[in-house]
């Protein structure tokens, strides 16, 4: 029986340092909508944001005065600091949300921040049309750093040196060494942000503009929208999410961003390397390509077969802007959400819950599964039956193309098929709970609970400010498991039973 | 990765962004397609 170590007072130190780095990174954030509040004279909301920051700040800024280390971070370290970063991250930036009074309690606030931050985009917000551009602004901007990875970003431009935050990256689910060097990964990684963010924005705001918006305005909804479709998040500055926009090329450059937001930041460093071939042949494309290939097959039959639609253009308006918006994980509506239980038949929701669930790709912004560990379960699948069916002696290798020709591994098989049950006991879990409150059904509440453990944000109508508290505090819970890919939160769980049970060191 | 290959930042994100937008053209058409084919076949 091994022994467990209780962590010491430099472990805690080490952990309470760099969460610190995060606050500092969340208190600067919360700087842009304070100067948008202050210059729109939005004086309520400006209080909140000036509050939010200050609270992040001094308590950023006394961690990094007390607890400053040089100790090198562990991937147990890295591990627990994600997890308590995400989770710490949505309190102080639930501060500021609760400060305006647009949320019914504190728990609707830290639901909000959470979904920001794990790019859900599910909102309990109230009256959102008349919410201030301050409050817009942080939303979206929350997003944006989630998104991004906050942990990363911050730790590259406060850490020493790259090698120390390599144990961070990793359990953020961002498997891909792009580069040799984290911080030029995360360079890459935002210089990838900041091109689409140039140029979809102004090409949303020449839609918006085409669209009949003032150019103000278009200006306004183009950043916004950018931010929210980019990060794969889904909030709207709107609640009528898409819909409002009445517009083609609005629904046509979102969709060219979601697509572009739910890459792998590997394939978009072989895109910028002249490489499109890499695209073509990597698993992931591959899985995702056959699989929204048939659900969008299954969603078009559905459709007519229930005589929603009986044309092309609604078909692909609405029924393939929908499979993208959950493909990717975004969640941007162009129906209302209880059309999906009144109008879609059955078997267009059911692909949709299906592509919802699989989400995007990995080393992306995306929720869900993953693309990669649904090739992988499937490879995994064929590599057994092969062995089944061949005689006993033979050699049975499979192999699979990501970034080279690798093959599979028993391990890395493992890892895929584990997280997959993980994500279907989430989504099951979800489902349950809310079926005990007998307010919603089955496809009611399984749809939502894929849409909110994905990490997605299409809502069939369950989420809203005025839902259960114990059911809103379990969708919480579960978008902060979905983001993390539950590695980072067991790890975090399994340091704290080594504090309560494990043996003092020396 | 060396280096060389991180050299001229603006011709690369513009062929990066070129190429997400060739692709993206290529699923909108697939899907229009296929959508086509379906209400033919159906309607």
């Amino acid at each position: 029986m091994s022994i467990i170590l209780r962590p010491g007072a430099d472990d805690l130190r080490l952990i309470g340092f760099y969460l610190g780095k995060v606050l500092l990174g969340l208190g600067l954030v919360l700087f842009v909508p304070a100067v948008v509040a202050l210059s729109f004279a939005e004086w309520n909301d400006a209080t909140a944001f000036v509050i939010g920051a200050s609270a992040c700040l001094i308590v950023g800024g006394l961690t990094d005065a007390r607890l400053a280390t040089r100790r090198p971070l562990t991937w147990a370290h890295g591990m627990v600091i994600v997890a308590l970063a995400w989770l710490l991250g949505a309190v102080f930036a639930a501060i500021p949300l609760y400060l305006t009074g647009r949320f019914s309690d504190p728990l609707a606030a830290l639901f909000e921040a959470m979904s920001a931050l794990t790019t859900t985009g599910m909102s309990v917000i109230h009256d959102l049309d008349h919410t201030s551009l301050s409050m817009d602004t942080y939303r979206h901007l929350l997003q944006f750093a989630g998104g991004q990875g906050i942990v990363i970003v911050v730790l590259s431009l406060f850490a020493a040196g790259g090698a120390r935050i390599a144990s961070l990256y990793v359990s953020e689910g961002r498997e891909d060494h792009i580069l040799p060097s984290f911080v030029r990964t995360s360079r890459f990684i935002f210089k990838v942000a900041a091109t689409f963010l140039v140029t979809m924005t102004a090409a949303l705001f020449v839609a918006l503009l085409t669209a009949g918006f003032a150019p103000g305005r278009a200006f306004y909804h183009a950043i916004n929208l950018f931010f929210s479709s980019f990060d794969t998040g889904g909030f709207s500055v709107m609640q009528t999410s898409m819909i409002y926009y009445h517009s083609l090329a609005v629904e046509v450059v979102v969709m060219v961003t979601m697509l572009a937001g739910t890459m792998s930041f590997a394939l978009h460093f072989a895109l910028w390397n002249r490489d499109p071939r890499e695209v073509l042949r990597h698993l992931e494309t591959r899985t995702l390509a056959i699989t929204t290939t048939a659900f969008f097959t299954i969603i078009c039959f559905g459709l007519l077969r229930a005589g929603t639609y009986d044309a092309t253009e609604p078909l692909i308006r609405k029924g393939f802007f929908t499979l993208i918006s959950a493909v990717s994980s975004t969640g941007h509506q162009v129906n209302v959400g209880t059309t999906y239980l009144t109008d879609w038949g059955t078997l267009a929701p059911a692909a949709l819950v299906g592509a919802m669930a699989i989400g995007g790709m990995a080393s992306s912004t995306a929720g869900g599964i993953k693309g990669m560990r649904v090739g992988l379960a499937a490879k995994t699948l064929v590599h057994d039956i092969r062995r089944i069916l061949l005689p006993e002696s033979a050699l049975v290798v499979t192999t699979y193309h990501a970034g080279k020709r690798r093959i599979l591994r028993d391990d890395t098989a493992r890892a895929a098929t584990t997280l997959l049950l993980l994500f279907i006991a989430t989504y099951l879990v979800g489902a349950v709970v809310a079926l005990a409150y007998g307010q919603w059904d089955i496809t009611e509440t399984l749809f939502e609970a894929v849409s909110v453990g994905s990490n997605i944000g299409i809502s069939i109508g369950v989420v809203s400010p005025e839902m259960p508290s114990a059911l809103m505090a379990t969708y919480t819970v579960m978008m902060w498991l979905g983001r993390l890919e539950f590695v980072a939160v067991f790890a975090l769980a399994g340091y704290l039973f080594s504090l309560a049970r494990g043996r003092a060191r020396g | 990765m060396s280096d060389r290959r991180e050299g001229r930042q603006a011709p690369r994100a513009a062929r990066g962004v070129l190429w997400v937008l060739v692709l993206s053209a290529a699923v909108l058409l697939a899907a229009t397609a296929l959508a086509q084919a379906l209400v033919w076949v159906m309607g």
